[in-house]
């Protein structure tokens, strides 16, 4: 009896000032438990299952919001349409706007369809990849990342983080989290972007590297000192060898050659990148590449 | 319920940013929801209860964020948190002029704790000064915004008859 007493004592005394102590132990478990998240995501790159889980319902509510917007835009536009009818002669006016809102819906659809057809053309061109469509619905707030969330049709394809991501006009970058059917794409001008790319038709390899300004819509070409000069407008394409983006596929071009930087081994350029993606709600998905 | 209310709406904000921004280009400017509801939550709510709803309205910044480090703003308005909740013992920090400027000093730290954790956890991270210069713009928009935005966070308790909350007045 006696022993057992002297076993529970040190039990007792620590729940006693657990108790006694939750307050403080539950702001500093609290405080800690993000230090430890972010700690595992910098080291291993990834969210883990909880990531992938809020991912999964928090994409879910923002592509709920994208539609929304999308849909709250149309009324807008036909609220503004009418508003100007009543300023003029009503009925001429109306189906003047009415006309003219069709012309534009039609010009809207002709500007998705030629962006869709490349997109299939593209699709056939390269049957060597397998592409699932998505859709853009929400872009990064902070100036940290440049990274877009998407919404990806998956027909069954299983979406991984490391998968390439294209537009019709060229590369986009590659996802860095995904989860039912959403995904996280860090866009090549993210700092963290490294792309093994080569100058098409000179055989000039190189790297381009994320310039950490989305805005600028630039990233850096990295060559070795011992290349010869690029001249302006060059067409960069990507190289395969970094073996996570396939052959071939259009980076963006040489812009004022003048002003390459001599960094380290290497000699930077600047590369203006072939695909927009603030003009760009459509996207393919790299699911598998063939060898 | 009350705080089901604080942290849907935020949830609602910092979604309709993050998808609206990038369709109307203002990016860059874009309100700090989490901040000015974490100065809110601070100067309205008891300890324990505010020093959660700071944590929880980070986390939901962070997961709606594409691309952030979980737990970067949790972490954040956690340790803002003790500063304003100190601050809000000697001054209603909801007075529309001091809330811009606490807003903007606050912002600042942020800007500093942002660049001490990409140090610590990101392998690649930015100078300080191209940190502050990125964040400027957001700043300044929540600075300016923030007394509009707790306006609309005090709706919340309209009906509450706890004269012990300070509301905008």
């Amino acid at each position: 009896m006696h022993r057992r007493n002297l076993l529970l004592a040190p039990i007792l005394i620590v729940v006693a000032l657990i108790v006694r102590y939750r307050v403080v132990l539950s702001v500093v478990i609290s405080l800690l438990l993000p230090l430890v998240m972010m700690f595992i995501q910098g080291r291993t790159g990834e969210s883990g299952v909880g990531g992938a889980v809020a991912l999964g319902f928090f994409g879910r509510i923002q592509n709920a919001i994208s539609l929304v917007f999308d849909a709250s835009s149309n009324i807008f536009q036909e609220y503004v349409a009418l508003v100007h009818t009543k300023q003029e002669n009503k009925a001429l006016r109306e189906e003047n706007e009415r006309l003219l809102g069709e012309a534009l819906r039609a010009k809207q659809v002709l500007v998705e369809n030629e962006q869709l057809r490349k997109l299939l053309g593209l699709k056939e061109k390269r049957k060597d990849l397998v592409f699932v469509p998505a859709k853009v619905i929400g872009a990064e707030i902070s100036p940290f990342f440049a990274v877009v969330r998407v919404v990806v049709k998956t027909e069954g394809e299983n979406i991984e983080a490391g998968m390439p991501v294209i537009a019709h006009t060229g590369l986009v970058g590659r996802i860095v989290r995904a989860s039912s059917g959403f995904a996280d794409v860090m866009l090549l001008t993210d700092k963290k972007s490294k792309v093994s790319v080569e100058v098409l038709g000179k055989g000039i390899l190189g790297v381009a590297v994320g310039t950490g300004k989305p805005e600028s819509q630039k990233v850096k070409l990295q060559v070795s000192q011992a290349e010869p000069p690029i001249e302006a407008g060059a067409t960069i394409i990507t190289s395969g060898h970094d073996r996570v983006f396939p052959r071939g596929i259009e980076v963006g071009y040489v812009v004022q050659p003048e002003n390459r930087r001599i960094v380290g081994p290497f000699v930077e350029y600047d590369v203006v990148l072939a695909a927009n993606i603030a003009g760009t709600d459509t996207l393919l998905v790299v699911t598998k590449q063939g060898d | 319920m009350r705080y089901f209310y604080l942290l849907g709406g935020s949830a609602l904000l910092i979604g309709l940013q993050s998808t609206l921004f990038r369709g109307l280009g203002f990016v860059p400017y874009s309100i700090d929801v989490a901040l000015v509801v974490t100065v809110y939550c601070s100067a309205t709510s008891g300890f324990l209860a505010g020093f959660y709803c700071s944590i929880a309205v980070g986390l939901i910044e962070d997961m709606l964020t594409p691309g952030a480090l979980i737990g970067m703003n949790m972490e954040i308005m956690g340790l803002l948190f003790f500063f304003v909740y100190a601050l809000s013992k000697r001054m209603n920090v909801l007075r529309p002029l001091v809330l811009s400027v606490v807003v903007l000093l606050l912002s600042l730290c942020k800007g500093f704790l942002v660049f001490i954790f990409g140090i610590l956890f990101v392998k690649d991270p930015m100078s300080l000064p191209t940190t502050l210069r990125f964040l400027l713009p957001q700043m300044l928009t929540t600075s300016l915004l923030s007394p509009l935005l707790a306006l609309a966070l005090s709706l919340v308790d309209r009906h509450r008859k706890d004269h012990s909350i300070r509301t905008l007045r």
